[in-house]
């Protein structure tokens, strides 16, 4: 069954992309992080990517350390700041792949205004968000992603405030391409990841991830076991999701009604940032 | 003869957070007993006739600690 031990194995991987004296890494037992960055690297690999024309980009927080783990160039820049980076890079040198690691603090929370207009300029970037409900880093204070209801340090009697939905930010701005996954199963995210890297453009892929330590063990989901399970039980496929509010018994749809959707959200074509710069140069050139 | 798989735990890496064996689909692997030199106790295959090669350990790892690989016939 050689299909079967197709990707490369955990070992060959971090021997080709991860700094070994970096790991293991700094992220809490049970946080899916780690599960970001292996996806990350998977799907690199199955593109073939070389790491010398890969640059990666973060700003700050848990998730934002996961530019420092890989082997290749890159930024660890400051909060909310990665994707003017990134931007920057891009346009100095739009033949490398520039790759972003941001949290829903560091993107969607300080770095909100940042994320609407690299959107709307877009960027051939592909931004991989992590919204783990929570400011993770700094001892859990609300996000702007944070559910209602949602026990954090800054709302110890739950929050009152509507979470934000950056897919559907990224949606409304026409990002070419927008997908959110969760991390419990592999497969799927990394194939996204890799269609995200490949596409023209601005890729936003939103992956939520477990934070037990900041947000679970507040929440009611304390141990590993209980915060991952709780991924499964409420997020539901975008296709699944489509099929049963056509096709599905009123109970079925009342089911699913209120979940998060995964899948693949928007794929399009549309001219991006540095095609409009060169035809630009061309038109008014001496 | 059916195909037998290994998993090689990297014991630097592992931190023993259990992902792997809560996921095995088909629960081959059991925590150890022992402690490993982080001080933590490892997973372990315990029912090498259950495991599948599926991989799914391998990929949820998220420290890169498990590896599985095809068990090679020593006997040719
Ligand atoms: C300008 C500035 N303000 C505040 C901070 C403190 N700070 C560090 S990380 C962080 C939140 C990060 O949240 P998120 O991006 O969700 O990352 P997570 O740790 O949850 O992965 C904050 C507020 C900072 N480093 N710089
Ligand atoms: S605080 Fe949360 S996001 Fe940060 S490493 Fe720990 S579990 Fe992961
Ligand atoms: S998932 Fe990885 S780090 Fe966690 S117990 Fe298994 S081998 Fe160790
Ligand atoms: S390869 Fe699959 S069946 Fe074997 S131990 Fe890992 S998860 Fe379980
Ligand atoms: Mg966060």
């Amino acid at each position: 069954m050689s299909t079967l031990l197709k990707p490369k194995t955990a070992a060959e991987l971090r021997d080709l992309y991860v700094r070994q004296e970096m790991m293991p890494t700094i992220f809490c037992d049970g946080c899916g992080l780690g599960n970001v960055l292996n996806y990350t690297l998977w799907a690199l690999d199955e593109l073939q990517v070389d790491l010398n024309q890969v640059v990666f980009v973060s700003g700050i927080g848990c998730s934002s350390r996961l530019s420092g783990y890989v082997n290749s160039d890159g930024m660890h820049t400051t909060h909310g700041r990665a994707l003017s980076f990134a931007s920057g890079i891009k346009a100095a040198n739009p033949n490398l792949t520039v790759i972003v690691f941001t949290g829903d603090g560091d993107g969607a929370g300080i770095g909100g205004n940042h994320l609407l207009h690299t959107i709307r300029r877009n960027m051939d970037l592909t931004v991989i968000l992590v919204n783990n409900f929570i400011y993770g880093m700094t001892g859990g204070q609300s996000a702007p992603t944070t559910p209602i209801g949602g026990i954090s340090s800054t709302t110890p009697y739950g929050n009152v405030e509507y979470a934000m939905d950056i897919c559907a930010l990224a949606m409304a701005l026409e990002a070419p391409y927008v997908a959110r996954w969760t991390v419990n199963q592999p497969y799927p995210p990394i194939k996204s990841i890799a269609q995200g890297i490949a596409k023209r453009g601005f890729a936003l892929i939103e992956m939520l991830v477990p934070c037990p330590t900041a947000y679970g063990g507040r929440n009611g989901l304390k141990g590993v076991e209980r915060i991952w399970q709780w991924y499964r039980d409420n997020t539901v496929l975008l296709d699944d999701f489509e099929h049963i509010m056509e096709f599905g018994t009123h109970e079925e749809q009342e089911e699913i009604k209120h979940k998060i959707k995964v899948g693949v959200l928007q794929d399009s074509e549309r001219e991006c940032f540095d095609e409009q710069w060169a035809k630009l140069v061309e038109r008014v050139k001496l | 003869m059916e195909q037998t798989f290994t998993i090689l735990i990297d014991e630097r890496w592992c931190k023993g957070c259990k992902l792997c064996y809560i996921h095995c689909p088909t629960q081959a692997l059991r925590i150890a007993e022992r402690f490993s030199p982080r001080g933590i106790h490892p997973p372990e295959l315990a029912l090498v006739e259950r495991c599948n090669g599926c991989r799914l350990c391998e990929l949820l790892c998220p420290d890169f600690a498990i590896t599985v690989s095809e068990e090679v016939a020593v006997h040719g």
